[in-house]
């Protein structure tokens, strides 16, 4: 079955917001290496309404001449979950998901295809990670304490237990932990996967 | 793990620099919460109980806010035997407790009141000789140390839960600070521990 993986750049004090106002002098090519093999094992992308508009707005101005990622990121399958969003949407092979988001992404998770990657879309993670939706949780860790902006896992959430499947430690002092929800259904596919 | 091993290697070229050194080692959930720790009991373990022992032997004093003195206050001294070692540091050592509102004498061994200029006390009690001065848990007076720019290192045992609510570890409105990775330890359990002094202080060193 393909699986859901959220990745996400965060900051010490847990903040994912406007990452382009910390993350760059971290990026290097350890992280960029990681981040080329979770792109190239996905072949789909599952976003909120604001990282949709965000990057709708971005992504198709690019040169895909000059910026590869563009390609990318205009060719792949986007699925945007949105309640207030409506059909067509503008961004190229973007699918609207307004119904039951649990039952589509089950759906999208039965079918053919390699892995679902959600980034930011912070309110669409909580709720899947509280559905048990989400396979996996990627957290690169900057060593930075922000001091606002909005946070990955907002107050007045539910409790979700984890367990931690692997940990990397970058050069730059970014931690790369990655988690899935603590195996008390799926002990089959605890066993396939360890 | 080569980074780790790098990483482990710096660390202990800086812990040549004789000042006595502010340690917050803090039990965080994976959403950043310290708040009432109770919840990290189902992830004890014995690499933990040996990482916590080991940093509270290298260390001769805590340095506490008032909620966490009173909770520590009310427990450690009647589990000294369950606890052994550990809790014969814990009620041992030299405690002190900022608090605007308590009053000496302090009931629990050996603790002593920081009453007035927190920054002129911590500093002074740096200069002492000695070894790490520990402050767990703590959240206001850790808030207050930071934007002081007295702590030395943050060591965060990162818990495979996200808690949804309870108080954080760094605020809002916290200055931005950029730290340096010194150190990780992965646990069984599935916790991380990572340490991290502040980018600055790295580089007067």
């Amino acid at each position: 079955m393909r699986k859901v993986i959220a990745s996400e750049f965060v900051s010490l004090d847990g903040v994912f917001e406007a990452p382009d106002q910390w993350h760059f002098p971290y990026f290097d090519e350890e992280m960029g290496e990681e981040i080329g093999r979770a792109m190239a094992a996905s072949d789909a992308m599952l976003m909120g309404r604001v990282l949709y508009e965000e990057w709708a707005d971005f992504w198709p101005r690019q040169d895909p001449e000059e910026n590869l990622v563009a390609a990318r990121m205009n060719g792949v399958r986007k699925y945007v979950v949105s309640t207030t969003l409506e059909e067509p949407l503008e961004w190229q092979n973007s699918t609207l998901i307004a119904g039951d988001v649990a039952e589509d992404i089950s759906e999208l998770k039965r079918q053919p295809g390699k892995d679902i990657v959600i980034s930011g879309s912070g309110s669409l993670v909580r709720s899947l990670l509280t559905d048990r939706l989400i396979d996996e949780l990627r957290l690169m860790i900057h060593p930075v304490v922000v001091g606002s902006g909005k946070r990955l896992f907002e107050e007045r959430g539910e409790r979700i237990a984890l367990e931690l499947v692997d940990s990397k430690t970058f050069s730059t002092g970014v931690v790369y932990l990655t988690y899935r929800p603590a195996s008390e259904r799926d002990d089959s596919d605890r066993k396939e996967t360890t | 793990l080569t980074a780790d091993k790098e990483l482990g290697e710096v660390q202990e070229q800086s812990d040549e620099v004789s000042m006595r050194r502010i340690v917050v080692s803090e039990f965080v959930s994976l959403d950043g919460v310290v708040e009432d720790p109770s919840w990290t009991v189902q992830f004890g373990g014995e690499e933990q109980q040996r990482f916590k022992y080991d940093e509270l032997s290298e260390a001769d004093a805590l340095l506490l806010g008032r909620v966490t003195y009173e909770g520590f206050a009310a427990a450690w001294p009647h589990i000294s035997e369950q606890a052994g070692e550990y809790a014969d540091m814990m009620n041992g050592y030299p405690k002190y407790v900022v608090s605007t509102t308590l009053e000496e004498p302090l009931g629990w061994n050996n603790s002593t009141l920081i009453k007035g200029d927190v920054a002129e006390e911590v500093s002074r009690l740096k200069e002492l000789p000695g070894k790490d001065i520990l402050v767990f848990g703590s959240g206001t007076l850790v808030n207050g140390l930071m934007r002081l720019g007295l702590i030395d290192e943050y060591r965060l045992m990162i818990f495979p839960v996200v808690l949804g609510s309870g108080r954080r570890l760094f605020g809002d409105g916290v200055e931005e600070t950029v730290l340096e990775l010194v150190g990780t330890e992965t646990f069984d359990t599935g916790v991380v521990v990572l340490s991290y002094r502040p980018a600055d202080k790295k580089a007067e060193e």
